[in-house]
């Protein structure tokens, strides 16, 4: 899934504008009107290195408030969170006039930002929650690979089902650059905030309510006004994962047959899972695996996202190999990496403990890594991996990811998934 | 009292010439009494005579470098004794007398050891170089998981035979004994014992660590293992070439060794501060009964989790200074 904000290094591909039938050109007319209307209210935004006046990334944003205040996704901004002292916001006007912005209020969960231009008078969006129907024809405005402000069409198709945070599925070509633009209906009324795209017409908004919510928050009288910092991400992460981390792994956690185990799977709706197996007549042995991961990240830097949630299972089998051959292969299964990558920038190395654990008598081989995120006060990442021992011919390998997470948790789910692991 | 002479080289190997005809002369020419073969002597460079008083003397036949006596250059002659030394060049001409008392002879030992015995046969030779060869083969199989592992045995078993051949023939050329002979056999003997020992350890090592994860004392005792199998090996090459006494050959063998572990290991734990996104832990297991591991319960597993919580912070902690 590809965000939308266009780095430098992204290759440049066409935009796709209008179709050109003929129904469409009466469509067309529409579109132009729609553009006409409110493309005044679109603006581009860019994060801007303060030294050397590079351009660290670009997007778009649009005017919500008379007092000049702005709409975009916290990734469009996010090198300015991270290192305040190196970056400068501003927004640049289709005259190309460039003036600073600052950011007011974020919530990097849902990928949202608010920033003050403090330009008043300005046309703006008055957001609020707008009912819309599944097929009804959208408009989405920004700056696409920093071609100019564009608009494109697309059809609403509702709120993707199984998601953490909430998203609509929008059937249009976005692309980079359009991110924190807005996707409006042919009144005027904004029903997302343009946040990635994965290509082949399938794109994502944020729910307009997400973007009323924090401007609401953002404009209370009694708001705190602290400066942007990571500080805040970390906070936010917090309390956003006690509430889905609470019930992770209880007793009521679906679990499937795995060969001669019980593993879990779809720990939570909103998990997608998937497996394959291998079939090739010339090893001597058999592997499957069955992977569930989390969709939805929250964005730190273009190779550093957070909060996500993997589970990996691999089953080896054999009926040729011997016991010490069989066990040099699950060996290497075991030893193979499948860790979360991560930027020495952001996060420390792993620390890893390793026991022969017995847990409700399976007796296992577990390791558990940890690192610890530098700016992100007192979160982690948490590496569970374990092999369960005493078959001489079938192995099972099972990995729990989680980054992001306090300590608190990463212990709880830990023990928790530990005990989910079992034989048939 | 009868004089022998004594002629070292530079050498240090002697040779003896009795003083019962003299005059005598020394020096490098062919026509001399005693032909001294040192470049730093004349052609005709001392005379050994009986002077004036009736005692024998050396004296200088007017040479470049002349005789040295207590390490000054003597003028005129020099008296002969029992225990007088002079240099010659680089050659050392000592006189002594013909009735020195000389130590007894020692009795000669049966071989130290089954070891050595065996070792010093073709047939052992021969069956510890055979032996390897099969461990090696042995151990690539056990660990190979393709349908056909005959292509990944093979080329094990030839690398360890090359490399064991290269190292053995360079220890060969290297070390080739005062007997001229190039002890290939000997050489490859000890190459193969050395390998065999640390894969034995080696897989003992794995068996150790699956039973004992994260233990120091496990990791330190296989680098002590290496440490001392390496330096036995040196000790065992400069055996076979007669080289040094006992003790001073397993001295060379721990200095050689140990720095060598020092030079190999040293970059690998300064690099240890360096930043990794791969998780380090020992993947190893084994084939064990479930009734025989030993094993922790889980609330001590996650209780171990606290000292990874710490390496965490403290590496955290020291960027948040910099």
């Amino acid at each position: 899934m590809t965000r939308l904000t266009r780095f430098l290094s992204a290759p440049a591909l066409a935009i796709s504008v209008v179709s050109s039938t003929a129904v469409a050109q009466e469509r067309s007319a529409a579109t132009s009107e729609v553009f006409s209307r409110y493309a005044s209210r679109v603006i581009k935004v860019q994060v801007v290195e303060t030294s050397s006046g590079a351009k660290a990334s670009f997007g778009s944003g649009f005017f919500v408030t008379a007092d000049g205040h702005i709409v975009t996704n916290y990734h469009v901004i996010s090198s300015l969170v991270n290192t305040p002292e190196r970056y400068r916001a501003e927004l640049i006007e289709p005259g190309g006039a460039t003036l600073a912005v600052t950011v007011v209020a974020f919530d990097a969960i849902n990928d949202l930002a608010v920033l003050s231009s403090g330009l008043r008078g300005r046309p703006y969006f008055d957001i609020g929650p707008t009912p819309v129907a599944q097929g009804t024809r959208l408009f989405s405005l920004g700056h696409p690979k920093d071609l100019g402000l564009s608009i494109v069409e697309g059809t609403y198709n509702g709120l993707l089902l199984h998601t953490l945070y909430p998203r609509i599925h929008l059937t249009a070509s976005l692309n980079p650059g359009m991110s924190g633009g807005p996707t409006i209906d042919d009144a005027g009324h904004v029903i997302g905030v343009n946040v990635s795209t994965q290509g082949n017409q399938v794109s994502f908004l944020v729910p307009v309510d997400r973007a009323t919510d924090l401007l609401r928050s953002a404009l209370a009288a009694n708001a705190r006004r602290e400066a942007p910092s990571l500080a805040q991400v970390a906070r936010q992460l917090r309390d956003h994962q006690d509430v889905f981390l609470r019930t992770m792994f209880d007793s009521s956690t679906k679990t499937m047959e795995f060969g001669p185990f019980r593993v879990v799977t779809q720990p939570a709706p909103f998990f997608r899972c998937w497996g394959d197996a291998t079939h090739d007549e010339d090893l001597p042995y058999e592997r499957s695996r069955h992977r569930c991961a989390t969709d939805d990240d929250i964005y730190l830097d273009e190779d550093q996202t957070t909060g996500t949630m993997t589970i990996d299972h691999e089953l080896i089998s054999t009926k040729t190999l011997n016991t010490s051959r069989f066990f040099a292969l699950y060996t290497s299964v075991f030893s193979s990496d499948n860790s979360p990558s991560g930027l020495e920038e952001f996060v420390t190395s792993w620390k890893c403990v390793t026991r022969n654990v017995r847990a409700d008598s399976l007796p296992m081989r577990a390791v558990l890594c940890l690192r610890r995120y530098r700016k992100l006060g007192e979160l982690y990442d948490g590496f569970l991996k374990v092999a369960v021992l005493g078959s001489r011919d079938v192995g099972l390998v099972s990995t729990l990811t989680m980054t992001g997470v306090t300590i608190d948790n990463v212990k709880r789910l830990s023990e928790r998934y530990l005990r989910l692991v079992a034989w048939r | 009292m009868a004089l022998i002479l004594e002629v070292r080289d530079g050498r240090g190997i002697p040779a003896w010439h009795r003083l019962e005809t003299l005059p005598l002369t020394l020096g490098r020419a062919l026509s001399n009494d005693i032909i001294v073969d040192d470049p730093y002597t004349d052609a005709h460079h001392a005379r050994i005579q009986l002077d004036e008083s009736g005692e024998i003397a050396i004296e200088d036949a007017g040479s470049v470098n002349g005789l040295r006596s207590d390490g000054a250059r003597a003028n005129g002659k020099i008296i002969v004794r029992p225990g007088v030394e002079v240099r010659m060049g680089r050659t050392i001409l000592r006189f002594r007398d013909v009735n020195e008392v000389v130590p007894p002879a020692l009795v000669e030992s049966p071989p130290a050891s089954l070891y050595s015995r065996r070792l010093e046969t073709t047939f052992g030779r021969g069956a510890i170089v055979v032996l390897m060869l099969a461990a090696v083969a042995l151990v690539t199989w056990l660990g190979n998981t393709e349908r056909s592992s005959s292509s990944s045995v093979l080329a094990a078993v030839l690398a360890a035979a090359g490399v064991s051949f290269v190292w053995a023939a360079i220890w060969a050329v290297a070390a080739r004994g005062a007997d001229r002979r190039f002890h290939l056999a000997g050489h490859m003997t000890m190459i193969s014992l050395a390998i065999l020992v640390v894969l034995g350890y080696s897989v003992l090592n794995e068996w150790l660590t699956f039973f004992f994860p994260d233990s120091t004392v496990v990791s330190v005792a296989y680098v002590g293992v290496v440490l001392v199998v390496l330096a036995a090996l040196i000790a065992g090459h400069l055996s076979v070439v007669n080289a040094l006494t006992r003790k001073r050959r397993w001295r060379a063998g721990f200095i050689t060794s140990g720095t060598l572990l020092v030079l190999i290991l040293a970059p690998g734990m300064l690099q240890d501060d360096e930043f990794s996104d791969v998780p380090p832990f020992e993947g190893r297991l084994k084939p064990v009964p479930a009734s025989l591991v030993p094993t922790s319960t889980v609330d001590e597993f996650l209780g171990a989790i606290g000292e990874a919580k710490e390496e965490a912070d403290r590496e955290k902690l020291g960027s948040d200074s910099n």
